[in-house]
């Protein structure tokens, strides 16, 4: 039997029941445990009250008890301030008493669940623990720790070699002073840091220590950790990725916002289409333009909008080719839109199908750019190319368009085809070469050349060949130049120059008709001068003798002098208007007059001096020519000659005079030949025709017949030649003008 | 005053011939006057004088028929007589052409050839007897 008052002063929880299982007695350490007041007397309180209520399995094993029995079991219970308790109880009886032994297990118990779930944790979640016990200097790792720290399972590990695994630098310095923290003060940890393993691989650990808080005065420091590289990497990654991602976003919006100036600033209009025809958006310029609100036309077919509506056929067309555009095909015409003022305004207008990955067309994209004055250059264009065109056609300098290499004719104007006698369509039959004379090609082939090499050549003066066959004179100017194509062409610069030389020509006869006539005047005034000075210094000298003089037989002498110098002026002035008359061909009259007719009248006026001289006469001059002259020049020629011929005959034969006639072009000509003296021409032949020159000094000389002679028929456009042999004859050859 | 010896007058007109002729006599520069009607008829007295005295001066016309006064002139300078001679070309003719002609032909021959236009007189005729003269 057991003591009860011994039971009582039990500092284990006992309690002792009869074995009608009622309570006798609760030790003390029974209601330390339980927290109730003890209560007196026992007997009258049923065992069960004295158990906490949620001891459910005690109270049924209790109850269950069969004396004989030691029954042992564990329970838990929620003690009064709620925290769960773990008891384990013994029930076995005495012979006259059951007795019920209660331990505390919840530390135990606890114990046992933590180390339980400790490795369990360990074990699921990889996080590794440690335990330092500062008294000892005893630092311990779990199995997971190890494996972390990738040491061998019988590794011990010591505070100090514990360092050793963080990387140095910051990763060291944090965790030595976590450490120095935690054994001065007791402040927790917790920390990411990189340790290099016993491997020599580098990895992030999550490393957490406190001090045990249960109790302050612990000397123990818990710990755990974790391999958190996996985490640590794929943050970092993700730290670098959204950066990443930041700094795309931010240059996307930069894009976007650049995309949006350039959209909203070019000059161009851009505007996005669907594929129906609506619009989705569009740039300011466009807008600006039309002086209209992104409102007033978003979302609408694109030919309902302002732009398009200068007419219906524009509308049309839009709609046509939006249709075409959504089919992926590119647009491109010059289209006419209206701008703010409704002036109808030409733009290069295009529409661009946007296409996806599948080639599928997802939007288009409309643009136009003002072409006004283009359209209005191009318009420029046409008229001055009209304008150039009915130049070539109507310059009077010929200009033809040659192909460089084969020699075709591409272009040529109304002056080019009226000087060589072709027609348009003969030309483009031809080549170069064919118009140009045989003499002329070797020269062309040098032309072209230096033309191929320096671009331009001329001008020259070169022939074309008349569709006729003869050459036309021209002068030349030949260009290269390279066409769109990169062909060579070369224009030439035609002037028919025919006419121009043949007013050259008539220019220089007639700059030698009048200088020879200026000649003649100027010879004229000299003669003039001298014949009359010397006239009148025969005056001046007579009468200086007549002053001097005193003999008035020999002043009558003198005075005869002066009367035949008076008669000598007078014939002079006579002779020099004769000569002014011809000259000036003043009272001319023309005739036509029978040449043979005219001989032979001559020959009858003279026909006393031929008798006398026994002169022979031949004259060879058909009865039927026809010469158009002044009769009196005629007549005064024909004696003038005749009877110089009998004048000056040889004294050894008797005189013979033969007259032929001949006709060259634009001339009759007459030839007198004599056989008289003749006359030195090496040595008169100069002063033959001049005034007051006699050479063979005759009395009756006068030196004025073949002067006067020369003067008539140069006044009807006539010459005169002669050809003499001294002591043999004479020979004049006198040229009538045809056309005088 | 020393008269000159003889005086050579060459024209073809019969009132020069007269004239001049007059004057000489008058002014008294000469005793002896030699008158020819062209060149040709002065060359043939040039060629036929033997030891008489050379004319100290000519008076020449120019124009004149046969043989004018520049073909006398050319002629007379291949005959090799006293180059001492002044040749007066006389003339009516204001013409520079002939001045500048008469100017070749004294540089052209060893005898003096001087212009003297026409009317001439008493003046004139004293001068040039002067300078042949005192020269």
């Amino acid at each position: 039997m057991i003591n009860l008052p011994l039971v009582e002063h039990c500092p284990t929880p006992m309690a002792v029941l009869n074995k009608n299982k009622e309570l006798l007695k609760t030790s003390r350490g029974w209601n330390v445990l339980f927290k109730h007041p003890i209560m007196v007397p026992y007997n009258e309180l049923h065992f069960s009250e004295t158990l906490p209520p949620s001891l459910e399995q005690t109270r049924k094993a209790l109850l269950d008890y069969i004396p004989g029995q030691v029954l042992n079991g564990e329970d838990s219970y929620l003690d009064n301030q709620g925290c769960l308790k773990w008891i384990s109880y013994q029930i076995y009886d005495t012979p006259e008493q059951i007795v019920v032994n209660i331990q505390d297990i919840t530390l135990h118990k606890e114990n046992h669940n933590n180390h339980y779930f400790r490795n369990l944790l360990e074990k699921n979640a990889q996080i590794g623990s440690w335990h330092y016990d500062i008294e000892n200097d005893l630092l311990h790792w779990s199995s997971i720790t190890r494996s972390i720290y990738e040491v061998d399972i019988d590794y011990t590990p010591s505070l100090q070699d514990s360092f050793l695994f963080f990387k140095p630098g910051q990763h060291l310095d944090q965790a030595l002073n976590a450490i120095n923290q935690v054994l001065t003060t007791g402040d927790r940890f917790d920390l990411e840091l990189q340790i290099t393993t016993n491997n020599g691989k580098e990895k992030w650990i999550h490393f957490v220590g406190e001090k045990a808080s249960n109790c302050p005065s612990s000397n123990t420091i818990y710990g755990t950790v974790q391999d958190i590289n996996k985490q640590k990497n794929t943050a970092l990654k993700i730290a670098l990725q959204e950066k990443q991602l930041k700094s795309t976003k931010r240059s996307m919006l930069e894009n976007k916002r650049l995309f949006t100036s350039i959209f909203n600033s070019t000059f161009q209009f851009t505007g996005f289409l669907n594929l129906k025809g609506r619009l989705i958006d569009v740039n300011k310029p466009a807008l600006k333009f039309a002086g209209v609100e992104i409102e007033d036309v978003l979302n609408k077919y694109f030919w309902d909008t302002y732009w398009w509506q200068s007419s219906k056929k524009e509308r049309r067309k839009l709609r046509k080719s939006i249709a075409k555009a959504a089919k992926g095909k590119f647009v491109r015409y010059e289209a006419k839109i209206l701008d703010k003022d409704q002036v109808p305004t030409y733009i290069d207008f295009s529409l661009k199908p946007v296409l996806d990955e599948n080639k599928r067309v997802v939007f288009l994209i409309s643009e136009g750019r003002l072409i006004q004055e283009m359209v209005e250059a191009r318009k420029k264009l046409s008229e001055s190319e009209k304008l150039h065109r009915m130049l070539l056609e109507h310059s009077p300098t010929g200009l033809v368009l040659n192909d460089a290499m084969s020699g075709e004719f591409i272009e040529m104007n109304g002056s080019f085809k009226k000087s060589i006698g072709y027609i348009e369509k003969e030309l483009h039959d031809l080549t170069h070469p064919d118009v140009i004379p045989k003499a002329d090609k070797t020269k062309e082939l040098r032309v072209l050349k230096a033309v191929l090499e320096d671009g331009i050549y001329g001008p020259y003066q070169g022939e074309y060949l008349h569709k006729s066959g003869t050459p036309v004179a021209s002068l030349i100017t030949r260009v290269l130049i390279t066409n769109h194509d990169g062909k060579k062409l070369i224009w030439s610069v035609v002037q028919d120059i025919t006419q121009l030389q043949e007013k050259e020509a008539e220019l220089l006869e007639l700059i030698n008709v009048a200088s020879e006539q200026n000649n003649r005047l100027l010879n004229f005034a000299h003669i003039v001068s001298h014949n009359l000075r010397s006239h009148a210094s025969n005056f001046s000298m007579l009468i200086e003798l007549l002053g001097i003089e005193e003999d008035i037989f020999k002043k009558v002498e003198i005075m005869e002098m002066l009367n035949t110098a008076s008669k000598n002026m007078l014939e002079t002035i006579a002779n020099l208007n004769e000569i002014i008359a011809i000259n000036t061909n003043l009272n001319i009259k023309t005739e036509v007059v029978n040449l043979r007719h005219q001989i032979d009248e001559a020959f009858t006026n003279i026909s006393e001096l031929t008798k006398s001289a026994f002169a022979e006469i031949e004259i060879n001059v058909p009865d039927d020519v026809q010469i158009n002259v002044v009769k009196a020049y005629l007549e005064s020629i024909l004696l003038n000659i005749f009877t110089n011929a009998i004048k000056y005959k040889s004294p050894m034969r008797y005189p013979k005079i033969t007259i032929d006639y001949q006709a060259t072009k634009g001339y009759s000509i007459i030839t007198i030949a004599d056989n008289g003296i003749g006359i030195d021409l090496e040595k008169h032949g100069h002063k033959l025709f001049g005034m007051y020159k006699t050479f063979h000094g005759n009395r009756d000389a006068r030196g004025i017949g073949l002067f006067i002679t020369k003067n008539q028929i140069e006044a009807m456009k006539g010459k005169i030649e002669v050809e003499s042999t001294v002591d043999q004859g004479t020979k004049f050859k006198i040229y009538f003008y045809e056309n005088y | 005053m020393r008269t000159i010896n003889a005086i050579c007058l060459i024209d073809d007109d019969p009132i020069t011939i007269f004239s001049v002729k007059k004057l000489i006599e008058i002014t008294q520069i000469s005793e002896t006057v030699h008158c020819f009607h062209n060149g040709h008829e002065a060359l043939e007295f040039f060629k036929s004088l033997e030891n008489e005295s050379e004319p100290e001066l000519i008076l020449l016309d120019l124009n004149m028929p046969i043989v004018d006064g520049w073909e006398f002139m050319d002629a007379y300078s291949k005959l090799n007589l006293n180059t001492n001679i002044v040749i007066y070309v006389m003339t009516s003719s204001i013409n520079p052409s002939d001045a500048r002609k008469v100017e070749q032909y004294n540089q052209k021959f060893p005898f003096q050839v001087k212009h003297l236009i026409k009317p001439i007189n008493k003046d004139k005729l004293l001068a040039l007897a002067k300078e042949s003269t005192t020269t």
